[in-house]
């Protein structure tokens, strides 16, 4: 059997992740009951108890050239729905796992396909372009964190400094240079360095990964390093290190794989880490309020299958203490033989034990579009799952109470990419 | 030197006893008594005139009484003129032997006109364009192709830029280029349509749909044919053409025979540069805020440069040899490229540069019945891609430092690239025809091409393998044979011809950098196709024709196992696409002086299994199978003279292309959508005025061409939003709206006496927005001027 060397998948990655999708958001995160929390309170206390909850919907139609459809609905969609309805075109709509912050989606490109930060109005169901801003790199992150305030990351303008918005002009405002602290850790392994693969703030804090690049695209250390910034203050005020390096998030689609606890952890996942070992899934946690990673907590979800090259596409979500994540039910074959298997099943793991149980009830996907990394979401108390095989395109609810699932709503085609919640 | 008329004119008075009405008949033939057709019979300042038909025949009923002059006029061939005196119920009958014309406009063309038009009028569909009238003419080839029905270039830019042929729907690799005959890959972009110069060629064949035994190639979709200038008397051509963007074409081609001996030389050679320097809008991120602005700006770092030179030496009509001849051919070529096909990135500094040498041979001669053709070829191509960049740029040129610890490409955001390739190829070809009668003809040929690539990239990710993967040989080889049977059966009422091809591939390389292990992967493949057409003649003057093929194309080597460098994995399970091709036409004059013809053409392809490059695992692409397209279309030319000295051409083409037979949920939205990217419906029409006399003793023509292209999708979406066919929408991303174009040119011979030509062309005279492949804006207005020369 033929050798599969894994390490360059990391910069692989890097690749396809342009082709890929979206930005992140925490406290606008919808996959979280406390995120909605978080984000009424920053933006409108009046609102909090009058707040309507409307969704969007992310539909890939066409995988050639990654375009497809965004729709909106007042609730929660049922039966079979047919996203050529009433719906916003979008070229380059893979990239998309837009995200929301008040009345407003934030997708990583515009209608064009072109790449930057889309604001679109929300208002009687109905989506309007409230302002653009170009982004000079296919891939790219970004965050809302107030109605005024946002950050976000350009390569091209700098490969040492986060950039921020006003989400309300949709104007650049300026950068953060982090040059120092991250010039600290160069060696002569050293090609390029990156900033990046997800943002996501959290209770004061934004967070986002450091990338040590050498000649052969590979991560030149064996660490995951992620900055830590005061939202206040826009001071860097830590480079959290991790010994085991891991890619964390999934650039433009880290909303699917970056969870929010009720109590404010964070939870950081990933499909890929360092070169000296099978590519395998993993997540890392964050502790409410700190800016160093939690030394004591780590999920390797080769333990979950009990065998090498566990592949997860899309979760945590997290919820009562689990977590909730998609992944194949065996390890991808190192020749990737077993790569469009449709063996990609709902899992809830507890965090505490990291005891992990099946979703038997939830059908199986297919791990052969990683066009399709819809994360598990939670809404009104259930954990939407995305399934998306030859067969079947749609959502699966899943009541942790009575730990059963029935289906929420189908549709008559396309790649389900995306679903949130928007808080009007 | 002036070409030696031969004129044999026989006029003979008879006259008809009573009843009979007057009129003047007659037979065309060139300087070797081959019948012409579709030459022009006018009486001088009427409209009155027809065209001769298959065996050269015509007949004009009814000529005013009195003394007229007859003009005859064929395309290379002098024109002439005939006084007669008609009289009432009178007929005349007239014997006229054409000349070739070698101070013509068009150049010298020994395989004749009466030739190409037996190609058009061949069963199977083929379009001839004939570059004779086109010499002097300052634009390129795809602004001339585009004027045929159901054909259309699209250029990625300017001068120089990609070309991608759409015939009848089809298009990309599912169409095969060929020179004279010979699977065209081992040149290069030496024969590319956008560089070469019109002076170099005598002829386009465009093939829709089915292929002819000579051609032996696995297209789906058709074939360009380029024919290659056959001289047989001594001349020297010169041109040059200056316009807009510093555009520079030059051209210095001549055929030399040894005096007292069948010894010829032939030279052929070009020079092509551009700045490609026109106006575009983009959209350009503001400095400080990150907002779009659309602004208008010159294009910059988008020129070619390119040179070819190709000596030809050789022996004709011995006794082992028609025709033997050797040749050796340099070319080279740099390009600088700007963007992507979004026109979202920029790039100021991603070269590519392309060194060919080509060594071919070529032998012809007919054993009494037996036609033998045997040609092989050595090229060796030198390619070097080149994205290195120092800096960051905007649309506006200005260049920013890149950061120190910035390793990254402008095409590619990860990683430079300098990757270099060698290409070896051997191409043989063996085509033999036997005339078993007049009737009846078989065919048998056999194409074979190896391929061998080597490269190298400093820059290429090696995921941990310690070795370039580029450095391996990736080998491709092909073999087609196909065999042949031409009929005409029923007294020429019928003509068919049936071919039966076999396509084999024997392919190795390594499948992919990230799991390379030492071992290289092979692959064989053969298939089987096969076709039939037949041309059923109505009358001299009108035809119906009938294509099928079921058509086959294998895979490219990369397809087949992958593309390391591009991490694109292999796919050994990867079918070859088929299709199966359906063409009807009608030919016909719609006049009674037979001054103006219509040719239609309606067409069906199906094709299965499409190979499209998809997601694969993680970070890395495929080339799968997926669904099939159909397409229904049809097209009509309409031509001829509307005057003596007043020429027309309109053809209008709409082609309906779907996707069909999707399956797999994930894409069943976009069962029977668009094809997305390619134009639906266009068309052109022509005018083409050359008056006898206009300034002083020059010989003057004007041209003036409209051009349309209904609006289309660049990307695909669902049937039902699909926007209607015609009509104004509202303004969206994923149209590329509705162009017109005009251009409009003006060609002066100064004097007769002189063989200099001057032509002025002025290009989208609208200064029209203009796109041809994605979001790549084409030229605005410009202007060129060509000055040729030619002694004979």
């Amino acid at each position: 059997m033929k050798f599969i060397n894994f390490i360059g998948l990391l910069l692989l990655s890097a690749a396809f992740l342009n082709l890929t999708s979206c930005s992140d958001d925490d406290s606008d995160d919808p996959n979280t009951e406390n995120s909605q929390e978080n984000e009424t309170d920053e933006t409108d206390e009046d609102a909090v108890s009058d707040s309507i909850s409307s969704y969007a919907l992310w539909v890939i139609t066409d995988t050639d050239d990654f375009s497809g459809l965004l729709m909106t609905t007042e609730d929660i969609p049922e039966g079979e729905v047919d996203p050529t309805t009433e719906s916003y075109s979008l070229l380059g709509a893979a990239r998309s796992a837009g995200i929301s912050y008040g009345n407003a989606i934030y997708n990583p490109s515009n209608t064009s396909g072109d790449v930057g930060i889309q604001k679109f109005a929300y208002e009687n169901n109905a989506l309007s372009d409230e302002g653009f801003i170009s982004v000079g790199e296919s891939r790219f992150t970004f965050e809302v964190v107030s109605d005024t305030k946002g950050y976000y990351t350009d390569s091209e303008r700098s490969r040492t400094a986060i950039q921020t918005f006003n989400p309300e002009t949709m104007a650049r405002t300026g950068e953060i240079d982090i040059t120092d602290s991250i010039n600290k850790y160069l060696t002569d392994d050293v090609s390029y360095t990156r900033l990046g693969s997800f943002m996501i703030e959290n209770e004061g804090y934004l967070y986002t990964q450091v990338f040590y690049f050498n000649e052969s695209g590979l991560h030149a250390f064996d660490s995951t390093f992620v900055a830590v910034f005061n939202v206040e203050t826009d001071e860097l005020v830590n480079v959290a290190i991790h010994p085991d390096y891991i890619w964390l998030g999934f650039e433009r689609k880290n909303p699917n794989f970056i969870g929010k606890a009720e109590n404010g952890d964070l939870y950081l996942a990933s499909l890929v880490g360092n070169s000296t070992d099978q590519a395998h899934s993993r997540c890392l946690r964050i502790l409410a309020g700190e800016t160093q990673f939690d030394s004591s907590w780590k999920l390797d979800y080769n333990d979950i299958i009990g065998e090498e090259g566990s592949y997860s596409l899309g979760g945590p979500a997290v919820l009562d203490g689990k977590l909730y994540i998609r992944m194949k039910a065996s390890g991808m074959a190192t020749d990737y033989s077993n790569y469009t298997d449709e063996d990609l099943y709902a899992y809830e793991v507890d965090i505490d034990t990291q005891e992990a149980t099946k979703i038997e009830d939830i059908p199986a996907s297919s791990a052969s579009s990683t066009y399709s990394v819809s994360g598990p979401v939670v809404m009104d108390d259930k954990v939407y799952f995305v399934v998306s095989n030859s067969e079947y395109q749609g959502y699966y609810a899943y009541d942790p109470t009575t730990g059963t699932s029935e289906e929420a709503f189908s549709f008559s085609g396309g790649i389900p990419s995306q679903f949130i919640e928007i808080n009007e | 030197m002036p070409a030696k008329f031969i004129i044999t004119f026989f006029c003979c008075f008879t006259f008809i006893c009573v009843y009979s009405q007057s009129y003047i008949a007659g037979e065309v033939t060139d300087e070797k008594g081959v019948p012409v057709t579709g030459a022009t019979v006018v009486l001088t300042n009427t409209t009155i005139g027809c065209v001769t038909d298959n065996d050269g025949s015509f007949k004009i009923d009814l000529p005013p009484v009195g003394s007229q002059k007859i003009e005859v006029s064929f395309m290379g061939y002098k024109h002439q003129y005939f006084p007669v005196f008609i009289k009432k119920d009178t007929v005349i009958n007239l014997h006229i032997q054409l000349s070739p014309d070698n101070a013509a406009i068009g150049e010298i063309v020994v395989k004749g006109n009466s030739e190409d038009q037996k190609k058009r009028e061949a069963p199977i569909k083929i379009e001839v364009l004939n570059t004779d009238k086109l010499q002097v003419k300052a634009v390129g080839l795809p602004q001339i192709i585009n004027q045929i029905s159901g054909v259309k270039i699209r250029q990625y830019g300017g001068v120089g830029s990609n070309t991608v042929v759409n015939i009848n729907g089809l298009q990309g690799n599912k169409i095969r280029f060929f020179r004279d005959d010979i699977p065209m890959d081992y040149m290069g972009e030496a024969f590319s349509l956008s560089l070469v110069p019109v002076d170099q060629i005598s002829s386009i064949e465009i093939y829709k749909g089915v292929l002819p035994v000579r051609l032996c190639a696995d297209a789906l979709g058709g074939a360009v044919n380029i024919i290659s200038k056959q001289n047989d008397t001594n001349n020297l051509n010169v041109s040059f053409n200056y316009g807009s963007f510093n555009t520079q074409r030059a051209t210095l081609s001549g055929y030399f025979e040894i005096p007292k001996t069948k010894i010829f030389t032939q030279l052929s050679s070009y020079y092509v540069s551009s700045d490609n320097n026109y106006k575009i809008d983009v959209d350009m991120a503001d400095e400080e805020t990150g907002n779009l602005r659309e602004v208008t700006v010159d294009r910059f770092h988008s020129g070619v440069n390119s040179q070819f030179g190709e000596f030809i030496a050789g022996i004709k009509n011995t006794k082992w040899a028609d025709v033997f001849k050797l040749s050796g051919a340099v070319f080279s070529i740099d390009k600088q490229k700007q963007n992507d096909i979004w026109m979202q990135e920029v790039f100021g500094e991603v070269m590519y540069y392309e060194d060919s040498k080509i060594f071919s041979g070529r032998y012809l001669k007919r054993f009494s019945k037996l036609n033998v053709d045997v040609f092989g070829a050595y090229s060796h191509l030198k390619t070097l891609f080149d994205d290195t960049p120092e800096n960051t740029w905007n649309w506006l040129g200005e260049a920013t430092p890149k950061e120190e610890n910035d390793g990254s490409g402008e095409a590619d955001d990860d990683v430079m690239s300098y990757r270099k390739y060698n290409w070896d190829y051997w191409v043989g070809r063996f085509f033999a025809q036997y005339d078993v009668n007049d009737h009846l003809h078989l065919a048998v040929n056999h194409s074979y091409t190896n391929q061998e690539r080597v490269g190298s990239d400093p820059y290429a990710k090696t995921y941990g393998v310690d070795i370039d993967v580029l450095t391996i040989p990736a080998k491709y080889k092909r073999n087609i044979s196909g065999l042949g049977v031409t009929a005409d059966l029923f007294k020429g009422k019928i003509t068919d011809e049936f071919t039966l091809k076999r396509y084999g591939v024997n392919t190795s390389s390594v499948e992919s950098s990230s799991s390379y292990d030492g071992s290289i992967s092979y692959l064989e493949d053969v298939g089987y196709g096969f076709g039939n057409s037949v041309k059923y003649t109505l009358t001299t003057n009108k035809y119906l024709r009938l294509s099928y093929e079921r058509a086959i194309r294998i895979p490219e080597v990369e397809q087949y196992l992958g593309k390391s460098e591009d991490l694109i994995v292999g796919n050994p399970a990867l079918k070859p696409e088929r299709s199966n091709n359906l063409n009807v036409g009608f030919y016909t004059n719609l006049n009674r002086k037979k001054s103006i013809w219509l040719d239609w053409n309606s067409f069906y392809r199906y094709v299965e299994g499409e190979v499209v490059l998809q997601s694969y695992y993680t970070v890395q692409s495929q080339y799968n199978n997926v669904d099939d397209t159909k397409i229904l279309g049809s097209e009509f030319t309409v031509k001829g003279k509307l005057f003596p000295d007043l020429d027309f051409n309109t053809a209008v083409t709409y082609q309906d292309i779907r996707r069909v037979n999707i399956q797999d949920s994930r894409y069943v939205l976009l069962k029977n959508a668009r094809r997305p990217n390619i134009p639906y419906f266009f068309g052109n029409a022509g005018f083409h005025y050359h008056p006898d006399k206009f300034i002083g003793s020059g010989q003057w023509q004007f041209s003036v061409n409209y051009s349309y292209v209904e609006k289309y999708l660049l990307s695909s979406i669902a049937k039902s939003m699909e926007p209607d066919l015609f009509g104004s929408v509202d303004e969206d991303a994923n149209l590329i709206p509705t162009q017109q174009v005009v251009d409009v040119g003006t060609t002066c011979k100064l004097h007769t006496k002189y063989p200099v030509w001057i032509n002025l062309d002025v290009n989208n005279v609208l200064n029209a927005k203009v796109f041809d492949a994605y979001k790549v804006q084409k030229p605005g207005i410009n202007y060129q001027l060509k000055i040729k020369c030619l002694i004979n």
